[in-house]
């Protein structure tokens, strides 16, 4: 740059004050980042699973209704016969066994010996 | 792939002359700077030479908002803004409105190359790719800009436009 006039307008400095120095660093720094599309693509699989699962929840066969109307009739258990019953059989021993003593106290009415006593009290008792 | 070191260098390095060259073509020069820096980092491969290749992708985008500046004011009638191009107000009794001025009334072509090749410090090599054109063409239109500009500021230099 021989040139006198070159080499004196080469001296101005271009202005750059307009330029915003950290906003262009940031968005380089943005734009120098490489988007991933693995998170897309599975976030994505999710989503579709997602609506496959709520659209086989809502679409599914319906069942039959059941009729409101219709009354449930209980059925009546099988008849059984008393004799047959174990309660009738502990009734009929129960029976048997108080007419046993029944005729046992008729025939011995007087109990062999009188009731035991813790003390007796009688004039056997020495007194002070 | 450049170092955040690197970019702020490079930023720092061209930027300025950056948006002077494309403040020849459009009104918003930083915007296209800044996207063209974005550009380099997003590209997949880096270019061999990323000065020239900053500067094709500027001239580009500057000539591009050009169209679209110049469609936008016919529709709005928009108020031009001062532009300051230089940061010292003369140099050497040099003043840098005269010198813009001046500089500004160039052709087109000569006007690319002289702003590319004084304040972008690019090689003719280096402007001829960035124009579309060869270097021989490039370093003639740098003559015919200097002469132009010698003749209209060598000779008499003054230090404030005759009605500023």
């Amino acid at each position: 740059m021989s040139d006198p006039l070159a080499e004196r307008l080469s001296r101005f400095t271009p202005d750059a004050a307009g330029m915003d120095r950290d906003g262009l660093l940031f968005a380089a720094g943005r734009a120098s980042a490489q988007s991933s599309r693995r998170w897309q693509v599975i976030a994505g699989l999710l989503a579709a699973t997602q609506l496959l699962t709520l659209g086989a929840l809502l679409f599914r066969p319906a069942t039959a209704p059941s009729d409101p109307g219709q009354k449930v009739v209980a059925e009546a258990p099988p008849r059984v016969a008393p004799e047959s019953l174990p309660s009738a059989a502990l009734n009929r021993e129960l029976r048997d066994l108080e007419r046993d003593e029944s005729s046992a106290i008729m025939l011995d009415p007087i109990p062999p010996d009188p009731p035991l006593r813790a003390f007796n009290t009688s004039a056997e008792l020495p007194l002070n | 792939m450049m170092s955040p070191t690197q970019f702020a260098r490079l930023v720092d390095r061209h930027g300025p002359a950056l948006i002077l060259y494309a403040r020849q073509w459009c009104s918003t020069p930083e915007d296209v700077v800044q996207d063209a820096f974005v550009k380099l980092v997003a590209v997949r491969e880096p270019p061999r030479e990323a000065v020239a290749w900053l500067y094709r992708v500027v001239r580009n985008a500057a000539l591009d908002a050009g169209k679209s500046a110049r469609r936008r004011q016919q529709r709005e009638s928009a108020v031009a803004r001062l532009e300051h191009w230089f940061v010292e107000p003369e140099i050497d009794g040099l003043d840098a409105d005269v010198a813009v001025a001046a500089v500004q009334r160039l052709p087109a072509d000569q006007r690319e190359v002289i702003v590319a090749h004084l304040w972008g410090g690019l090689s003719f090599e280096q402007i001829a790719e960035v124009a579309g054109c060869s270097a021989s063409t490039a370093h003639r239109h740098y003559s015919a800009g200097l002469a132009a500009l010698r003749q209209e500021l060598g000779e008499i230099c003054p230090t404030r436009l005759p009605n500023g």
